[in-house]
């Protein structure tokens, strides 16, 4: 049989564990959503931080007809692409010195995501080791897109 | 001593089967649930469009803990060996499954766990690189099904109640047994952390902390089986002795090469 101590310890364990897990539980109801939008913080925003951000896309794996030197004159819709790489994961960063619509693929899926770039902004395209196209469309009759 | 009451053993033995295989399960239990309708929310919310169309992924988490709960059922179907092989092949069978049993973890638990952290890698990455790559995220794991790997871990965790409570009524003396005690308390610490880990953060930051936990699972599974596999030696080491003496050789000679070295020392001195 069981020593007194040895029952002792036992019935704390479980004790324990029970009130361990029903916190655990209890985090789960009040922690929501969350929003993309926002820059996450905590443990996931300091992982972040020490992972940074992809790395460029290399220029020499770029390619578009409206491309000259480090500009894209954009009449209508110029397709910029970006060759297969090695690299996982690459940002292609983009300022639109007019109001520009970039689709490309999602990295790592097959959907297509556009985003709205306002004049004067920057946008980075995220794209993934197979490489792909990423298009962008000028609403006037041309646009000025630059690869800082 | 008081005998295995074995309808309480093989009660504790099921308990732990099931408790692997919902582990081993889990993707298919929590995968593929449409996520569309909170995917279009966020991505309105990170100013860009997509098809409304994600599915929840399946999460690492829980089936890595069948690493470490894994361990528990090899060490029951060691004890359970005891009921049906003959005492004096018992030791030598147990060493060398445990030692196989103990490479075979170790080398499947580092390969998950490489796994699992080019995974954390990937998904911190691309969440970090707005908008594209934080939209690609949410895609394809920004919606785990939380709901549903509570109830999960809370069976599980019944389950390992049950094997501990079953185990304990077959032979209270295997309290006594600290190795098993601890592999217990880690096992239900594990689910502990599981659970802790997933409720910790907000739904869409969810597939990271569980990749976290994976990551956890697997190196506790390698620790774990590098104590299997440095406590089958001596046995293995027993095994060889009583196979050498079977075979009418002197053990020592065989497994001890110290003396031969000796000799081979001394020899050469007096040559010199």
């Amino acid at each position: 049989m069981l020593s007194r101590r040895q029952k002792i310890v036992i019935i704390a364990v479980f004790v324990l564990l029970v009130v361990l897990y029903s916190g655990a539980a209890a985090i789960g109801g009040g922690s929501g959503q969350g929003d993309a939008s926002g820059h996450p913080g905590g443990f996931v925003g300091w992982l972040g931080g020490v992972l940074g951000q992809p790395p460029a896309v290399a220029r020499a794996d770029l390619s578009a007809p409206c491309l000259s030197q480090d500009t894209l004159t954009v009449k209508g819709t110029c397709t910029v692409t970006v060759k297969k790489s090695t690299q996982d994961t690459r940002r292609l960063k983009l300022h639109a010195t007019d109001a520009v619509t970039v689709t490309s693929r999602a990295p790592q899926g097959s959907d297509t995501v556009t985003a709205n770039v306002d004049a004067d902004k920057d946008v980075s395209v995220t794209v993934d080791g197979k490489g792909g196209d990423v298009v962008i469309t000028c609403p006037g009759d041309s646009c000025v897109v630059t690869l800082p | 001593m008081e005998r295995l009451k074995t309808p309480f053993f093989f009660v504790s033995v099921t308990a732990m089967i099931l408790v692997v295989l919902l582990e081993t399960g889990s993707r298919f239990l929590l995968a593929g649930h449409d996520a569309g309708a909170q995917l279009a929310g966020q991505a309105q919310a990170l100013g860009v469009a997509v098809p409304a169309d994600a599915q929840s992924p399946p999460g690492l988490g829980i089936g890595y803990l069948a690493l470490v709960d894994v361990i528990a059922l090899f060490t029951l179907a060691l004890m359970g060996s005891g009921l049906i092989l003959p005492q004096r092949l018992q030791g030598r069978v147990q060493a060398i499954a445990t030692l196989v049993f103990a490479i075979l973890l170790i080398l499947g638990a580092l390969v998950l766990l490489f796994v699992a952290i080019a995974k954390l890698i990937l998904m911190v990455t691309l969440l970090f690189a707005f908008p594209f790559g934080t939209i690609a995220y949410l895609i394809i794991w920004g919606f785990f099904p939380r709901a549903t790997t509570t109830v999960l871990l809370s069976l599980l965790m019944f389950l390992k109640l049950v094997f501990a409570a079953f185990l304990l009524l077959a032979q209270p003396r295997f309290v006594q047994n600290k190795g098993l005690v601890l592999l217990t308390l880690t096992s239900l610490v594990c689910n502990i952390v599981a659970a802790f880990l997933q409720g910790i953060v907000p739904l869409i930051l969810v597939s990271i902390t569980d990749a976290l936990a994976a990551i956890v699972f697997a190196i506790v599974a390698v620790i774990w089986a590098v104590v299997l596999l440095v406590g089958s030696i001596p046995g293995i080491v027993r095994a060889l002795q009583t196979t050498a003496e079977a075979a009418g050789k002197r053990p020592m000679q065989l497994l001890n090469p110290v003396p031969a070295l000796r000799r081979l020392i001394s020899r050469s001195l007096k040559r010199a």
